[in-house]
């Protein structure tokens, strides 16, 4: 699997660090936080397709990357710096 | 101010032997060579540039590649983040930066931090090749190119200069501390070759 790291280039994914989906984690000093983070650990969606994921370009250029990937064939189908917004 | 340590250099590693005559491989460490990261702090990238230009001539790139003038040159390792080079400036280097560019950017000394290595002669692509998991190919890495990755697991940041004898030349730069380990892995890729290790 290689991931196209907007600043390196096409990278192999060794040089990279997994860090899951993008969901925002919820606050759990809110009112239903208790709630908001069981359903966010244990009731979150898992779709069969293209999911956005965090991945962390640790023996490149250091960035934060949103990688959009098809879970059931790894094909990435695009990486945008997570600065700079969604893929 | 913190001296290098002298067995960073390969010239004096104990195990670098004699070059074998007709040697394709040269390696050399470019010592006393200043060295300063630079990251722009928020919103003062555009400043910074500017600033950098006006301090010596160089238009930082903004993707992975060398800039140069004269004795300095920046290297692209990440957005709004730079490996400033300078010969013969070792420490003095990220305190006439930070002299210059004063707020506009976090400017970490790293003379002691990282080695440079500079490797060339007709086989150095077959060489690399075996540890960088980068293509190295004159097309894609023309002169001037940079990239920050690994080689035998030892992370690296590798730029191509001009060539020079009528071959690529690459600078290498890993972590003093890993300098040997970097060593250990180049003599073996390029003991087919021929390795001639030149005094810096
Ligand atoms: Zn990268």
């Amino acid at each position: 699997m290689r991931i196209p790291c907007p600043f390196c280039g096409e990278r192999d994914v060794s040089e990279f660090a997994y860090h899951g989906d993008t969901a925002k984690r919820p606050d759990p000093a809110t009112d239903d936080g208790q709630r908001r983070f069981f359903e966010a650990v244990y009731l979150r969606d898992n779709p069969a397709g293209p999911h956005r994921e965090l991945w962390y370009h640790a023996q490149g250029c250091r960035s934060w990357l949103i990688v959009t990937r098809d879970v059931r064939t790894h094909e990435v189908l695009g990486a945008a710096l997570a600065t700079r917004g969604a893929a | 101010m913190a001296e290098h340590s002298p067995s960073s250099s390969p010239a004096t590693f104990a195990d670098a032997a004699p070059a074998p005559p007709g040697s394709q491989v040269t390696i050399t460490e470019r010592a006393d060579l200043g060295l300063a990261t630079l990251q722009a702090r928020k919103g003062q990238e555009a400043a910074l540039r500017e600033a950098i230009r006006q301090y010596c001539g160089v238009m930082l790139p903004d993707r992975p590649a060398v800039a140069s003038a004269d004795t300095i040159a920046f290297a692209g390792l990440g957005p709004q983040h730079w490996l400033g080079m300078a010969d013969g400036s070792s420490h003095r280097l990220a305190t006439a930066l930070k002299a210059a560019i004063g707020p506009l950017a976090s400017i970490v000394d790293q003379s002691g931090g990282y080695v440079v290595f500079r490797v060339g002669g007709p086989a150095i692509r077959d060489v690399l090749a075996k540890g960088f998991p980068i293509d190295l190919h004159e097309r894609a890495f023309p002169p001037g190119a940079a990239a920050t990755t690994v080689a035998a697991h030892i992370g690296a940041i590798i730029w191509r200069n001009e060539d020079q004898d009528g071959c690529a030349s690459f600078d290498i730069a890993v972590f003093r501390s890993l300098s040997r380990s970097f060593w250990h892995w180049f003599s073996e890729a390029a003991a087919e070759f021929g390795c001639e290790v030149r005094p810096s």
